[in-house]
């Protein structure tokens, strides 16, 4: 993306960039250097004088302290409580987070256990109530994705497998031997499709949902 | 001390769109003015970052003269954030002024 005029020593500076970013990630350099070019086109050093360009380019930085910038990344900073404290959080503080996600997790794939699973749910929704690790939304996104598990698993998997049930059809026939024999057919109608295909989809939104709010936690 | 002031920039800038949505060029400039960057350039990796973890979102933008140019606006998480951010740090400022303050004059 580059304007016809283009002050030499822009030029040059882009260059020297590129060179400082080939150590990053290409999409992380690509972008940054592609950043940094539009914020030179903004200050439209096209026709100004070199003295003008010389202190544009100052106050930019070196290309090597740019691109340093764009470097390590240190741990992100969604809870403000991180960023004030110069110590990482104790180990305990997380406990309640995790411990609800686990157990309504294990609700969920214990769901068949009911005497075990319900209390494990039960459980997990007090403990995610408790919470105080995350916010208000992000409590939200573990009611909506997690906490529904068991129920939905569960009530999932019951109904799929009424449906297969009541699809199939058992005919009883004697033969000339006096045999009974029993013929079922059992014949896949959409729902037996889709409610299955269904159930995969919120386990992976599940997995994602379980991965973002781990991730904040730290 | 690099991670608080970081962190402190990262809500400036969120601070400095939550009026209304911005050219990065001008963000930039502001923060270089009021004095918080040494180097301006080191702004686009942060504005990068804050995209990256969905605080900010940016969308292209037709210029006056030029080719188009992107316009960087706050998500909500980017204003949640910017909330308890200022919860935090009201409360940080106060801790840290009175002892420092109290040093000071004993």
């Amino acid at each position: 993306m580059m304007t016809e005029a283009q002050h030499p020593l822009v030029t040059d500076y882009l260059r020297r960039l590129r060179e400082a970013t080939a150590t990053l990630p290409p999409t992380v350099a690509v972008e940054l250097v592609a950043d940094i070019e539009e914020h030179l086109d903004s200050a439209n050093l096209g026709a100004r004088s070199e003295a003008d360009v010389r202190q544009a380019l100052d106050r930019l930085g070196s290309p090597e302290e740019v691109a340093a910038a764009a470097g390590p990344e240190l741990p992100p900073l969604s809870s403000p409580d991180a960023l004030i404290a110069s110590s990482p959080p104790a180990a305990g503080t997380h406990r309640l987070e995790s411990v609800a996600l686990l157990l309504l997790v294990l609700a969920e794939v214990l769901f068949i256990v009911v005497p075990l699973s319900a209390p494990l749910w039960v459980a997990g929704v007090v403990c995610l109530v408790l919470a105080t690790g995350w916010t208000a939304r992000e409590k939200v996104a573990a009611a909506a994705f997690v906490a529904t598990g068991f129920p939905l698993v569960g009530l999932g998997v019951v109904v799929s497998a009424l449906v297969v049930a009541e699809l199939g059809a058992c005919s009883a026939s004697s033969t000339s031997t006096g045999d009974v024999i029993e013929t079922c057919t059992t014949t896949t109608s959409p729902l037996g499709v889709i409610l299955p295909a269904l159930l995969v989809a919120y386990v992976v939104a599940q997995v994602v949902v379980i991965r973002r709010l781990l991730r904040s936690l730290r | 001390m690099a991670q608080l002031r970081r962190g402190v920039l990262e809500h400036c800038v969120l601070a400095l769109l939550e009026g209304e949505a911005r050219y990065a060029y001008d963000l930039v400039s502001d923060l270089g003015e009021a004095g918080l960057v040494a180097s301006e350039g080191t702004v686009y990796p942060l504005l990068s970052r804050l995209r990256r973890d969905g605080l900010v979102e940016t969308v292209w933008r037709e210029s006056v003269a030029g080719p188009p140019r992107r316009y960087y606006s706050l998500t909500l998480n980017g204003r949640d954030s910017l909330d308890a951010f200022r919860r935090s740090w009201r409360d940080f400022r106060t801790s840290v002024d009175r002892i420092v303050d109290g040093e000071a004059r004993s």
